[in-house]
């Protein structure tokens, strides 16, 4: 009966260590130490044997018993601490994983909300103001009286039977509704659609963003507008970006500017993004005519401002590498589950 | 704009070492943006002038000739077969390495040596088109023959095409008009680089002749507010001479004879443009400035029929109408090659008339362009003594024929603008040395006075009136020619205030990120505008929506009054490519009614409503859309913190009215649930319903509320059961769920957790099943008391609701 015993338990501990799988160790624990057992059989035998004997095998046969579940645990814990082949295991853990649907935001409201995010940093709160707007806080207020050729050339959209509404041309509409609502010192950005009427191309809709700003202090300077600027464009590029401030004509800003970016394509060398110039033209600013500040109830002795525009669909169209502008407005799937 | 860098420097003399990309360069930093700078003799490197000295029949074809050639101390032999050459005639030959077009079509290609029927060719004597030139030769008369140019000079120098093109952007001097020529832009290189600008050469003296009696009548002041007449005989229309005819056609101008080409060349040099009359064709020596007749014909000297209408500005004489005011001249008083006797307009008109005109027109010339800027009133005198010098310059024989008339409305009201150094330096944010300002405003031709630090600056006629008024101005002016680059940015010194929130950005974020990330949908964008077709599918009304006055597309003719009439286009789009479509929008729609913005500063008008919003639609094939719908509107609720209620309502035609719910948060209607109809599903070709769902962002902002307070966890447990019963189909699950909470308040909440439709029980039957929630706040609930109360809720459904328990 001892060798009995002692040929099981060497047999039993040679299976249990080369098993390969988990469920082989469960296959030979049932083998063993199961109801129907080898083990379990010569257990179940002692009952025949004088007490003597009993005493001696029983003694021995517990002692096989808790070594085979030990050595079964040893077992279990190799499976389970280290990794098994997948094939070798139940799952095959190559299927796909249960399909979690996540919808996707439009590339504009994520742009949207990192600008809204940097210039609230800056300490720029966001407004928005109404898309159909009025002659006088798209234009007049903005020192573009009814004679001004950029009222011309900014093709505006009219809308019939109703004189002197239009489809704003630019966020700029909202910086004397800005000023007259929150007066000064006033730090805003005003994010928003605008409207353009014009044929539309690759690069031209009549529908597109911009991020207009507005910082109205006492004493604001030329140099603050341009620390700001690089600031702002550090922020957004997340890189230090070279930039240069050259003239340009907007009635409502005076001196108004030019903000070109060395073009990020080719660093600068030149390249037909940037027309050969290696600066990309990005944002026009200035600072505000004393005229829109006494527009918007503000006195120009003791205010002064700058502002600024961003061309938001640009950035997008940048950022994300768009070639065809009219894509952001299609409401096609096919590009919008990308974001 | 084209700006010849030859013409520049006829009044300001350039460093030889500054590259024409490095003076474009300073411009754009500190004027005007040159978007391009176009070399003309880089076409024509590898060409000279070849002079034909032995002519000899090709051995091996009849219409081939063998020519040599000599460019300077070299010979060249050149095979060609133009029926124009002679011995002695000098011509543009291509080198190999030249860029010619063979027989003048296609893409440039290089040159290189060939065999020509077995003799070598070493280059070739060009045609016109061969070497892109269209002006001034003839293609049918053979190969370029020139008649100035010394052999082996190079052919760009023969040709005149020596010159390099600024191109400006036209924006970027649209308030400038004193830069829509090249003295201003001369003036403007001078400051930047610190040279002397050359006066111009003009007629001091203008004796007044007696021999014609020219009369001027400006009866339309209102758009005529100068008019300045002189009559000059002894003219001898001939060809200008070739410098002046070069730099014209630098810049795209055609050459045409000497006075016209004198107008031409002062309007592209002074940004005056002026206008020659032959005199025979002003009836009566008179000139009338009035308004055209509604519905006039006037033929312009392009020869084209305009119809004009009363508002257009118009020059007559005694009879007729001859001259299209500040825009074109008529075709019948038009300078003719035997015009002996002119008349010279150099004329004020009102730029706003000028512009309206010339778009009406469709004739946006280089006059009109130049007068819709606002001339300075006295660039007129100026002009007409430029004009003269150069007449008299060349034609001496030319005499003064009238007196100098000039009709004068102008007031030249004298401009001054106080400035001080210190509010310069506010402005700039850095201290601009006070010499440098004053260099600065001599160099732009302003002057001024000093007046303990105060600057009383006067700006030069030729700077507009717009352009230059108001101390700002001036800063601008100081600080473009100092240097944008040479400023220190420097932070600005503020409060550190934090900015104010706004709540309905906030609120709109976490919209979007509950949508697409628990609710899977996928934001789109559409246009604010939409069209007739759209509407029509909706069953909406075209007389109920705001219209665009102008619009390029008829999809984009109407204001959208609703997310729907475009997201149903989205829907039908996308179907060609997906199964499923689970999408939303967020955006204004624009509705016939007074809103919430005032058109003005304390307006009593308000612009039209334009409320913000927020729309969904789900869409999935063969498949009840309505419960995924539901579920994502309810998240979205729930997660906003907004209360809400159904209540059965009415809804728009193209919705469903069976399946509809309204929802509302207190008392506030601010959404709606539904399907869209059958009649809109059949039209859009739909195979099952679209559910859709809408809210206004204002009723979501007001109700939706801050998650700010924890529930403690109940201290006692709780008891669930499950009841599954089968009631007829009609039967509301609201109705159920309200009858079982009735029973006891123990009662804390009614799940429904299966329903099912197809069981053995009939088809006019379905099986709910549900759990009842029982919780005590008091004490440990025990089953004696919930066992009671189940009894009673299956009572309650069997007797409401006919219900078999299973």
């Amino acid at each position: 009966m001892k060798e009995e015993l002692k040929k099981l338990k060497e047999e039993a501990i040679k299976e249990i260590r080369s098993s390969k799988i988990l469920v082989e160790v469960k296959k030979l624990e049932v083998k063993y130490l199961g109801r129907r057992g080898r083990l379990t059989k010569i257990l179940r035998s002692l009952k025949d044997l004088t007490a003597e004997q009993k005493k001696a095998v029983g003694a021995l046969a517990n002692e096989v018993k808790e070594e085979l579940e030990a050595v079964l645990d040893e077992a279990r814990r190799k499976f389970t601490e280290q990794d098994i082949p997948a094939t070798a295991a139940n799952l095959d853990i190559t299927l796909p994983g249960s399909k979690k649907e996540v919808g996707s935001l439009h590339p504009i409201s994520i742009v949207k909300k990192e600008l809204k995010d940097i210039f609230s940093k800056m300490g720029f709160m966001a407004l928005e103001g109404p898309e159909l707007e009025s002659e006088y806080y798209n234009f007049e207020a903005l020192n573009i009286p009814e004679t001004h050729p950029a009222r011309d050339t900014m093709d505006t959209f009219y809308l019939k039977d109703k004189p002197g509404r239009l489809m704003r041309t630019h966020t700029s509409n909202q910086q004397v509704r800005a000023m007259e609502k929150y007066g000064a010192p006033l730090r805003a950005v005003f994010p928003g659609r605008c409207f353009r009427y014009e044929a539309t191309d690759a690069a031209h809709d009549t529908t597109f963003y911009q991020l207009e700003g507005l910082m109205i202090d006492r004493h604001v300077s030329v140099t603050n507008l341009i620390s700001v600027m690089k600031a702002l464009l550090k922020e957004i590029f997340k890189k230090d970006v070279k930039v240069r401030m050259r003239p340009g004509y907007f009635p409502f800003v005076e001196p108004g500017f030019e903000l070109d970016i060395n073009c990020l394509i080719c660093d600068g060398r030149g390249c037909p993004v940037c027309k050969q110039t290696g600066w990309v033209e990005l944002v026009p600013c200035g600072l505000v005519h004393p005229k829109v500040l006494e527009y918007g109830g503000l006195n120009p002795q003791e205010w002064s401002g700058f502002a600024f525009g961003l061309g938001l669909t640009r950035l997008v169209m940048m950022k994300y590498g768009f070639d065809d502008i009219r894509l952001l407005l299609s409401g096609d799937l096919r590009v919008l589950k990308q974001f | 704009m084209k700006i010849s860098l030859n013409w520049l420097k006829q009044y300001v003399e350039l460093p030889k070492e500054l590259s024409p990309e490095e003076l474009a360069l300073k411009l754009t930093m500190s004027t005007v943006e040159v978007e391009q700078v176009i070399n003309q003799s880089e076409q024509y490197q590898n060409m000279v002038v070849g002079e034909i000295v032995e002519i000899i029949n090709h051995p091996n074809a009849d219409k081939l000739k063998v020519c040599k050639v000599k460019a300077g101390r070299d010979e060249h032999q050149v095979i060609c077969g133009a029926g124009n050459i002679y011995k002695g005639m000098k011509g543009v030959l291509a080198l190999p390495g030249a860029k010619i077009k063979w027989h003048g079509t296609g893409d440039y290609v290089e040159l290189a040596k060939a065999q020509i029927r077995g003799l070598e060719s070493d280059g070739m004597l060009c045609a016109p088109s061969e070497i892109g030139l269209t002006d001034g030769f003839k293609e049918e008369d053979g190969v370029i023959e020139l008649k100035e140019g010394r052999p082996g000079e190079p052919a760009a120098e023969a040709l005149g095409l020596n010159d390099v093109i600024l191109e400006i952007d036209n924006k970027s001097v649209n308030h400038r008009p004193d830069l829509w020529g090249h003295y201003g832009l001369a003036r403007e290189v001078a400051a930047i680089l610190g040279l002397k600008l050359k006066e111009l050469e003009i007629a001091e003296k203008i004796e007044a002749g007696g021999e014609i009696n020219l009369k001027i009548d400006v009866q339309d002041k209102e758009n005529c507010s100068r008019y300045i007449g002189l009559a000059l005989t002894n003219v001898k229309i001939e060809p200008s001479p070739g410098w002046m005819q070069n730099l014209l056609k630098a810049v795209g101008v055609r050459p045409i004879n000497n006075i016209v080409d004198v107008t031409n060349y002062v309007m592209l040099e002074l940004g005056r443009p002026s206008h020659a009359f032959d005199r025979r064709q002003v009836i009566g020596d008179t000139i009338i400035v009035r308004r055209a007749k509604d519905g006039e014909v006037f033929t312009t000297l392009d020869g084209v029929d305009r119809k004009l209408d009363a508002s257009m500005c118009l020059i007559g004489d005694a009879k007729r109408s001859i001259d299209l005011a500040g825009i074109m001249g008529g075709e019948n008083s038009e300078i003719k090659d035997d015009t002996s006797e002119i008349i010279l307009e150099l004329a004020n008109f009102n730029p706003v008339n000028i512009r309206r005109t010339a778009n009406a027109l469709g004739l946006r010339t280089d006059a009109a362009v130049r007068f819709e800027k606002s001339l300075a009133p006295a660039l007129a005198e100026l002009g007409l003594r430029r004009i003269l010098a150069f007449i008299q310059d060349l034609l001496p024989e030319v005499k003064i024929a009238s007196k100098l008339i000039d009709v004068n409305f102008e007031k030249e009201a004298k401009r001054e603008i106080e400035v001080s150094y210190d509010f310069i330096n506010q402005k700039i944010g850095q201290e601009i040395p006070k010499k440098d300002v004053l260099k600065i405003l001599d160099s732009l031709s302003f002057k001024y006075s000093d007046k303990k630090g105060v600057l009383a600056v006067e700006p030069p006629a030729f700077r507009s009136a717009k352009d230059i008024a108001i101390a700002e101005d001036i800063v601008e002016e100081v600080a473009r020619i100092y240097g944008y680059d040479n400023f220190e940015p420097q932070l600005p010194k503020v409060s550190m205030a934090v900015p104010q929130d706004n709540p309905e950005l906030d609120l709109e974020e976490k919209i979007k990120n509950v949508l697409t990330l628990a609710g899977g949908a996928t934001e789109v964008y559409n246009y604010s505008f939409t069209g007739r077709k759209n509407l029509e599918i909706l069953g909406l009304k075209e007389a109920d929506q705001l219209q665009l006055k102008n619009y390029f597309s008829e999809d984009q003719q109407f204001l959208r009054s609703s997310l729907f009439e475009n997201l149903i286009v989205n829907l039908t789009d996308n179907l060609r490519f997906f199964d499923e479509l689970n999408i939303f929008e967020l955006g204004r729609i624009y509705l016939d009614e007074a809103g919430e913005y005032p058109a003005g500063p304390r307006s009593k008008d308000f612009l039209s409503k334009q409320p913000k919003i927020l729309a969904g639609l789900y869409f999935a094939k063969n498949r009840n859309n309505f419960y995924q719908a539901k579920g994502l509107v309810e998240t979205l609720l729930n997660r906003l913190g907004v209360g809400y209620d159904y209540n059965y309502g009415a809804p728009a035609a193209w919705l469903d009215k069976s399946v509809y719910l309204e929802i509302k948060s207190g008392d506030e209607r601010i959404g709606w649930l539904s399907q869209l109809s059958g009649k809109v599903s059949t039209k859009l070709g739909l195979n099952s319903r679209a559910a859709v769902w809408q809210f206004n962002l204002a009723g979501l902002l007001k109700n939706s509320s801050q998650f700010n307070q924890f529930r403690a966890l109940p201290k006692y447990p709780g008891i669930r059961y499950d009841i599954s019963m089968v009631a007829p189909q009609e039967t509301l699950w609201a109705d159920i769920r309200a009858a079982v909470l009735e029973v006891s308040n123990l009662i804390k909440k009614v799940e429904l957790f299966d329903v099912f439709e197809e069981g053995n029980f009939g088809s006019d039957k379905k099986s709910l099943a549900f759990h009842v929630d029982f919780l005590d706040p008091q004490k440990t609930l025990v089953s004696e008391d919930t066992d009671k109360l189940r009894d009673k809720i299956i009572q309650t459904l069997k007797k409401k609701f006919k219900a078999e328990i299973r």
